[in-house]
């Protein structure tokens, strides 16, 4: 087990090597000169050469990239172009946002779709199944900014029960927190509500149709705890991969959210930082993005390991 | 017990069917919306009028107008145009893309190990944060959101068209071709490319309906196509100023949108079970 757990671990440096290369590769591939943009508008010819050789940008490539990572290893992300704050100060102020945002969606997508796909598996073939099938499909296909503005207009426009934009951290207000982070989750939760669903239906098809689900019954078992302890259970590892890969791919959906709603995040950063070119801190920004799935990836493969005992020789 | 299942598949598969073919006339109507844009359109996309500034729906302007007194309706359908370009664009770029990676990465051991992990680092960057990055340093134009879309999505069609090569490298056929002194590159084209057909070809449905909202999106963000063009995304974007009073310049594009994703999932799920039976979700 612990030589499998150091070399799925040994596999991510790879991965983040050549992340890296291509997040430097970013910038180097940049229109225009660099040192020109930090220096400004009003900077001379003599102050914009100092500070490209004081940026090391008349070095080679690969000298570079070197240096650079060098500085990200030892936890230097480099300054802002825009607020001329460190690049790790910035994203601080900004990744509780985000992570409060991850961490409803997951909750709520996790608590609508299994009871969902349980149910559709359960009355498989029914209407129900029918409705959820095509509710999944649906989930798919509707984009997440456009689910947004539904959510808004009926909730917020319409009904005001929640607010149409903004933040509010839980620490200073707590139902402020959940009246501003519901609409915002929901939306986002939707696709992966849609996915996990789906292979919860597939996975307890499957499991439902096993021996010892036959025994259990046999042994006058409740329904419900056939369902719920024995059979979800031993369904539970594609649904637990489906979600650290949900989880892994919420991340893209994070930009257009905050952005739709106004959340003062990571994903709204990037979208501010790309608009006004400050490439410190879009470089960091999928750099983090990047680690962040790399390392999703490996504790869902981990947990694969724990839940599953025949794994773990 | 079992004849029981093999109606309700049968059930299923009708029904599946009736879906393709509803999505399939809804596609060849946005594709034809597309083409003929400039003759439905009501009104010229950009005439702006000042007097019907902000007016929701009415027999005129059937989805309202603008805060310039645009014609919503008529730049809804001139901006079909962009999204079928951009999703036709990017499809052909990222099939084309994934499927010459994939052959060489499945044909060719050496340079299967150095393209792998390039994939495997692309991969790990999700596809819309690459794409987003890729705008990033190039200009807002139809061209530059194509090749971004293409070079985001096409690490996973080249994962899947190198694996079908990988299960097919071996069979007799190309052994028999290898022996009979043909070219590597014939043999990729000729023996192993038509293997990946079927697989592709349900991909490509997929990498149409994703590439619409990922352009939808980054023109939503203001990082996709410039704002003269009329498309879905800068439509939504321009609206969102104005969502909480005259919700209607959000609301029609995004629906519509999403009626065009539905049909071609639809279809890609026909195709799919037609196709590739080894990726069906039953």
């Amino acid at each position: 087990m612990l030589t499998f757990l150091l070399g799925r671990i040994f596999l991510t440096i790879p991965v983040m090597a050549v992340v890296s290369l291509v997040v430097f590769s970013l910038l180097y591939l940049t229109p225009g000169d660099p040192a020109q943009l930090i220096a400004g508008e009003m900077a001379t010819e003599n102050d914009i050469a100092a500070l490209r050789e004081q940026l090391g940008l008349d070095q080679p490539f690969f000298v570079r990239f070197a240096t650079w990572v060098a500085h990200v290893l030892s936890g230097d992300l480099g300054t802002s172009i825009y607020s001329q704050l460190p690049v790790g100060t910035v994203i601080a102020q900004r990744l509780g946002a985000t992570l409060w945002l991850a961490c409803a969606t997951v909750i709520i997508s996790t608590a609508l779709a299994v009871p969902a796909g349980v149910a559709a598996a359960y009355w498989r073939g029914s209407r129900m199944d029918r409705i959820i099938m095509a509710m999944s499909t649906l989930g798919f296909s509707v984009p997440i900014f456009v689910v947004g503005y539904l959510l808004i207009f009926a909730f917020s426009v319409k009904l005001k029960w929640f607010p149409v934009q903004g933040f509010v951290p839980p620490g200073e207000n707590l139902l402020g927190f959940v009246r501003s982070i519901t609409l915002p989750a929901l939306s986002l939760s939707l696709v992966f509500v849609a996915l996990i669903a789906r292979i919860t239906r597939a996975s307890m098809i499957e499991v439902m149709s096993g021996d010892f689900v036959r025994t259990a019954r046999a042994k006058g078992l409740r329904p419900s705890r056939i369902v719920w302890v024995h059979s979800l259970r031993n369904a539970s590892l594609p649904i637990v991969t489906t979600i650290g890969v949900g989880i892994a791919n919420l991340l893209g959906g994070v930009v257009v959210t905050e952005s739709v709603f106004g959340i003062p995040g990571l994903g709204r950063l990037l979208v501010e930082s790309v608009l006004s070119r400050d490439y410190p801190m879009v470089q960091a920004l999928i750099l983090l993005f990047a680690l962040a799935y790399v390392l999703i990836n490996l504790i869902t493969d981990i947990l694969y390991m724990l839940i599953d005992p025949r794994l773990r020789t | 017990m079992n004849s029981m299942l093999s109606l309700t598949q049968t059930q299923r598969m009708l029904r599946h069917n009736r879906a393709a073919a509803i999505g399939l006339v809804i596609l060849i109507l946005f594709v034809l919306v597309a083409i003929f844009a400039d003759l439905i359109a009501p009104y010229p996309p950009s005439a702006a009028n000042s007097i019907d500034r902000l007016q929701g729906p009415s027999t005129a302007h059937w989805f309202g107008t603008d805060q310039h007194g645009r014609d919503v309706l008529s730049r809804v359908v001139v901006g079909t145009r962009s999204s079928i370009i951009v999703g036709f664009g990017a499809t052909v770029a990222t099939l084309l893309l994934g499927t010459v990676i994939g052959l060489l990465s499945g044909y060719f051991r050496v340079l299967d190990w150095v393209l792998m992990r390039i994939i495997d680092g692309l991969m790990a960057i999700p596809a819309i944060l690459l794409a987003i990055a890729l705008m990033a340093i190039s200009r807002p134009s139809l061209f530059n959101v194509i090749v971004a879309i293409a070079i985001a999505d096409s690490p996973r069609t080249a994962r899947l068209v190198r694996s079908i090569v990988m299960s097919t490298r071996g069979a007799l056929h190309v052994d028999a071709a290898r022996l009979a002194g043909i070219g590597h590159v014939k043999i990729m084209l000729k023996h192993l490319l038509p293997g990946t057909f079927g697989a592709l070809a349900v991909k490509g449905t997929y990498v149409f309906a994703s590439a619409i909202i990922v352009e939808a999106v980054l023109s939503f963000l203001g990082l996709g196509l410039p704002p003269t063009v009329p498309s879905w995304g800068n439509i939504i974007a321009e609206g969102r100023l104005y969502f909480q009073i005259y919700p209607h310049m959000v609301l029609f594009p995004a629906v519509i949108l999403s009626v065009l994703v539905l049909s071609i999932n639809m279809v890609g799920d026909a195709l799919r079970d037609l196709l590739d039976p080894r990726m069906k979700w039953e």
